[in-house]
């Protein structure tokens, strides 16, 4: 353009002064907030993808909070079992010394005084509650007492149920804050296979302790089929002869063959019982049905014999001892806890490793971010100068140039 | 011959002072706006024939033209409607772009801090202030809706205001430049032919005006009277005559404005013929960012409130009760003809809501047929034998098991854009914060088998209340859980083959309660059961808001491809992309505009420098024309001392 117009070239002045300024404004707002990107139109894609980082961010700190109350209460169930532990493990050892036949009654009353206390003691753990107020082993019925009896009662029910309460820890995992007081208290089975439950273990070997009971041995036998003619079976020493009317052979004691597996039982309880009064043997027997129940004279382990002759038609149970039938379930019941408390902490374990991974991912979410949005000083600073120089340089070449007239020569 | 050399002399001393006039004109309008600088058009006189030829006597200034290129304004003036166009554009695009992303005022932070109010509640169901918190989350999103839709009605009424002012300005102009038409074809005769250059300038420096507001063409008549036309071709100025536009409310909205050409016949819209100029920048800003926000934004009113109320009213809350709606929904009208025999019920669908068409419709049932009619366009968008459940068309969903011959309804759903402005939270105690499920299953202690049941979810609540426990009895001779429940009693089985079917689910409906699905896994041995009871007293569970949790990340809109956020964070992108573009076009346009105007300039403007220059020529050439003059009376004295 060789001929520009005096008014033209002032605005051309003034706008390039005015374009300086608006840039010099942009990156002073860019210095002052630290940011590169102030609205969504200085780079939609980036600023779109901020609103995700900031969401998996936020996410990320809503998974921390979950993932804190999760810790809270299964530690606090950790610890809660961990007491019942040593108040299981402690009983044991009560029991253990209450069956020491040198025990006066007195004694086993004393230390089934201390049972009863612990088992109050552990249905008050069973009840525990968390921070909130929550009994932290009735399921989804958290203000629900889970367990009602105590040693006065000795009836115990749980009253909660088995919800579990899954907690979201990370993006894709979910874990359970609790355990169901049924699973770690309640639903365990004797060894019979029927239902038992922690505290009325511990009530039935108080109580049995209390009343001074011995520690016999026991041993169910049920006739389950007529045995046959002159089939035997010894007990304790005596042999026994089932017989249909053809007498026995020599030494044995005959037992009639009655016409059902009931009238049977019952001719042998008789045997055995005419035995024991005959101080033929130490073995007392009784019978509900079919079944009859051996017990021992003595107290102590392996009072009991037992050798079928009958091929199958009668059917043993092995010898138990109440007092120590007792011991076992303390036994299976602390294996459960135990269990439990191995689950409880495996989710500890996961909730401390997907602590870990959410802290590298919300560090790699913060890099990527900062990378994002965050400014560089150093640059934005330098340009700011520049800018500045810009400017000053637009504004004085303007003056300079307004001072050029040809009028001024004239 | 002397008087010869008097009178070139004096042509010399008249011309220059025309030319010296000029000059002052030009400096003297150095900064007028729409000026154009002038000259004079000197001609040699015709030569005399004398015994020695042609001799000239002298100069004439034939006539004073405006130094103007047709081309160069044309160009401005494309350059100016395209710039103000994209400045108009950009000046409302950047209200919106700034607060949609503002976490203040933008619905992204508050939807995340909802979830995350629902994430709290399923920590610690039982906890009241937890459940506050999510009350009031939820007030802050109800907040936000309405606050946008307030910025988006605001911004409504702000571009009806401005349609208003830019028609009114347009039709200035339009008369001023028929009334410059008529000065100028007047002049132009007077002057025998000469251009009226200051009216040319003021008749040009309008209709650079005019471009502002609108993209103009223009068309130069033989007697120097200009037509102008706006548009796409619309005839604004003919000759003497200015035609007139106006705004009017639209057919569809009265909230919203058409332009109008005001014609004896009656008004014609013209609205989307408009472009260029703050017109149509402004136009162009309402169909391109503003509607679609709006509508977007009530999508997402629309897909969040059935979304959630799905989960909660399949919940219970803390009293036990089912929960109630937790958003107001907006629901669908349903107005039933006289002497229908069934029921029509129309809800939106949450996940095809971008086809919502804002449109009324028609069912009406005929010979075993129902017809679905759109109003708007009276197009049959479905006509179906009857039969149970339910059909989608244009994100309206119509359960239609009910109809009956001979039916007919009118179904209104509320407009897309009004949907914002009604969002609200529709519980109050947060007690009434669904977070538990109805139905709790256990599994007997003493099963054999390791069958399982899990992932209870449960469709179509109608009670809080499960009346009596169902009992599942695995049935391993025909690998089947039995079933049976009251009241009926009802009876059923649910197929289960643990080498095949593990992790299959399972639906049980119960009659006045509800849907219970589950998923069954392990394996099961013969008898073993599984239980279903009503949650009584689940206090603790949070499986409801769970559910509530997972909707932040589900895709339910946009056909299931995207999720709330997701569909909000394409609105802030889509703005921010028009809005850079707009910035991007508006910095390459102002460009463009800038070398048109230098262009143009560099003909048409005043450099004073030239002037002064001028000045200087001219008065030096006038003081030598003084000089012939002096010379000839010095030769005409000679001549007369001869004599004496």
């Amino acid at each position: 353009m060789d001929r520009i117009s005096t008014n033209l070239a002032q605005k051309l002045g003034i706008s390039a002064i005015l374009l300086q300024q608006a840039n010099v404004n942009q990156t002073q707002q860019q210095i002052s907030l630290g940011k590169k990107i102030l609205t969504p139109s200085d780079n939609p894609a980036d600023s779109v993808r901020l609103l995700d980082l900031n969401e998996s961010l936020s996410r990320l700190d809503q998974f921390q909070d979950n993932l804190d109350f999760a810790k809270n209460r299964l530690s606090l169930s950790e610890g809660t079992l961990q007491a019942v532990t040593s108040s299981l493990q402690r009983t044991r050892e009560l029991a253990v010394q209450g069956f020491n036949a040198t025990n006066s009654a007195s004694d086993k009353a004393a230390i089934a005084e201390e049972i009863f206390q612990r088992l109050d003691e552990i249905v008050a753990l069973a009840n525990t509650k968390d921070a909130s107020g929550d009994y932290i082993y009735s399921g989804f019925k958290s203000q629900t007492q889970a367990f009602t009896g105590n040693s006065d009662t000795g009836v115990f029910a749980f009253q909660g149920d088995q919800g579990q309460r899954l907690l979201r820890i990370g993006e894709n995992r979910e874990i359970s804050d609790s355990n169901s007081g049924a699973e770690v208290f309640f639903d365990l089975q004797d060894k019979d296979g029927n239902a038992e439950d922690i505290f009325s273990t511990l009530y039935n070997l108080a109580t049995d302790l209390a009343n001074n009971r011995p520690a016999l041995e026991q041993m169910d036998i049920t006739t389950v089929g007529l045995p046959a003619n002159t089939e035997t079976v010894t007990i304790n020493g005596v042999t026994y002869e089932f017989d249909s009317g053809g007498g026995v052979g020599a030494g044995n004691v005959a037992v009639a063959i009655g016409g059902s597996t009931d009238a049977t039982t019952l001719n042998l309880r008789n045997a055995i019982n005419s035995q024991q009064a005959a101080g033929n043997t130490d073995a007392t027997a009784s019978v509900v049905g079919s079944v009859l129940t051996l017990t021992a004279d003595v107290e102590g382990e392996g009072t009991l014999s037992f050798s079928d002759g009958t091929s199958g038609d009668l059917s043993p149970t092995l010898p138990s001892i109440p007092l120590y039938d007792h011991l076992e379930q303390i036994d299976t019941a602390l294996g459960r806890v135990l269990d439990v408390r191995a689950q409880l902490g495996a989710r500890l374990n996961v909730i401390d490793s997907q602590e870990q991974t959410n802290q590298d991912f919300e560090l790699s979410i913060k890099s990527t971010k900062s990378q994002i949005e965050d400014l560089d000083m150093a640059e934005a600073i330098s340009n700011f100068n520049l800018q500045i120089v810009a400017l000053q340089a637009a504004q004085q070449a303007f003056v300079r140039v307004q001072n050029l007239s040809l009028f001024n020569q004239l | 011959m002397g008087g010869d050399l008097l009178l070139t002399g004096l042509s010399g001393l008249n011309a220059f002072r025309n030319v010296l006039n000029t000059t002052g004109h030009n400096i003297a309008n150095a900064t007028t706006e729409g000026y154009s600088r002038q000259r004079v058009e000197l001609d040699a006189r015709t030569p005399q024939l004398s015994g020695g030829g042609y001799v000239g006597s002298g100069v004439t200034s034939s006539s004073i033209s405006r130094l103007y290129d047709s081309f160069l304004a044309t160009q401005f003036r494309s350059s100016s409607s395209a710039s103000s166009d994209l400045g108009s554009y950009l000046n409302l695009a950047t209200q919106v772009d700034t607060v949609l992303a503002d976490s203040n005022v933008g619905l992204n932070v508050s939807l995340q801090r909802f979830f995350n109010a629902v994430q709290e509640v399923a920590d610690d169901p039982t906890s009241i202030p937890a459940r506050q918190v999510l009350l009031s989350e939820g007030e802050v999103i109800q907040n936000r809706f309405n606050t946008l839709d307030q910025l988006f009605t605001d911004l409504t009424s702000q571009i009806n205001n401005s349609l208003d002012d830019t028609v009114a300005d347009i039709n200035n102009f339009a008369k001023d430049i028929a009334k410059l038409n008529e000065q100028i074809v007047l002049a132009t005769g007077i002057g025998g032919g000469n251009p009226p250059n200051d009216l040319l300038d003021q008749r040009d420096l309008l209709i650079d005006g005019l471009s502002t507001k609108t993209s103009v063409s223009t068309n130069v008549q033989e007697d120097g009277s200009i037509n102008v036309f706006i548009g796409s071709g619309q005839s604004l100025v003919l000759g003497k005559v200015a035609n007139t536009l106006a705004t009017q409310p639209t057919a569809t909205d009265p909230e919203v404005k058409d332009i109008v050409f005001v014609q004896s016949s009656g008004n014609t819209v013209v609205t989307k013929f408009m472009n260029g100029g703050d017109l149509g920048g402004t136009l162009r800003f309402r169909d391109e960012i503003l509607d679609t926000s709006i509508d977007n934004l009530g999508q997402i009113a629309i897909a969040l409130s059935a979304a959630v109320n799905e989960v909660h009213t399949n919940g219970v809350d803390l009293n036990g009760a089912q929960g109630q709606a937790f958003f107001n929904e907006p629901s669908v009208g349903v107005a039933a003809g006289g002497g229908n025999l069934g029921t029509l019920a129309a809800s939106f669908d949450p996940a095809t809501t971008a086809s919502l068409t804002g449109s009324n419709y028609t069912v009406a049932v005929a010979a075993g047929n129902y017809t679905i009619t759109r109003s708007s366009d009276a197009t049959v968008v479905a006509s179906n034998p009857l039969g149970g459940g339910s059909i989608t068309v244009d994100g309206l969903n119509f359960d239609i098991s009910g109809l009956s011959n001979g039916d007919t309804y009118t179904i209104s759903p509320p407009l897309t854009k009004d949907v914002a402005s009604i969002f609200s939270v529709g519980i109050t105690d947060p007690r009434e914060i669904a977070a538990a499920l109805p139905v709790v299953s256990a599994i007997t202690p003493s099963n054999t088998g390791s069958g399982k049941l899990s992932n209870i979810s449960i469709n179509n609540l109608s009670t809080g209340t499960l009346p009596n426990t169902i009992t599942l009895t695995f049935d391993s001779g025909n690998n089947e859980y039995d079933f049976s429940y009251l009241p009926g009693p009802t009876t059923g089985s649910i197929p289960y083959n643990a080498s095949s079917d593990n992790g299959k689910t399972g639906t049980i409906t119960v009659a006045n309660f509800g849907e219970i699905s589950f998923t069954l896994t392990g394996v099961p041995q013969n008898g073993d059961t599984i239980t279903l009871s009503d949650n009584a007293g689940g206090v603790g569970d949070n499986r409801a808001a769970n559910l509530l949790a997972n909707l932040q990340t589900s895709l339910s809109m946009s056909g299931g491809t995207a999720s709330f956020q997701d569909t909000y964070g394409q609105l802030i992108a889509d703005v921010g992309r028009r809005t850079q573009s707009a910035e991007a076009n508006g910095l390459a346009q102002g460009a463009l505009l800038a070398q048109t105007t230098t262009a143009k300039d560099s003909i048409s403007g005043v450099n004073l420098d030239e002037e002064a220059a001028n000045l200087i020529r001219f008065q030096q050439a006038y003081q030598a024309a003084s000089q012939v003059v002096l010379t000839s009376r010095t030769i005409f004295d000679t001549l007369l001392g001869a004599f004496r």
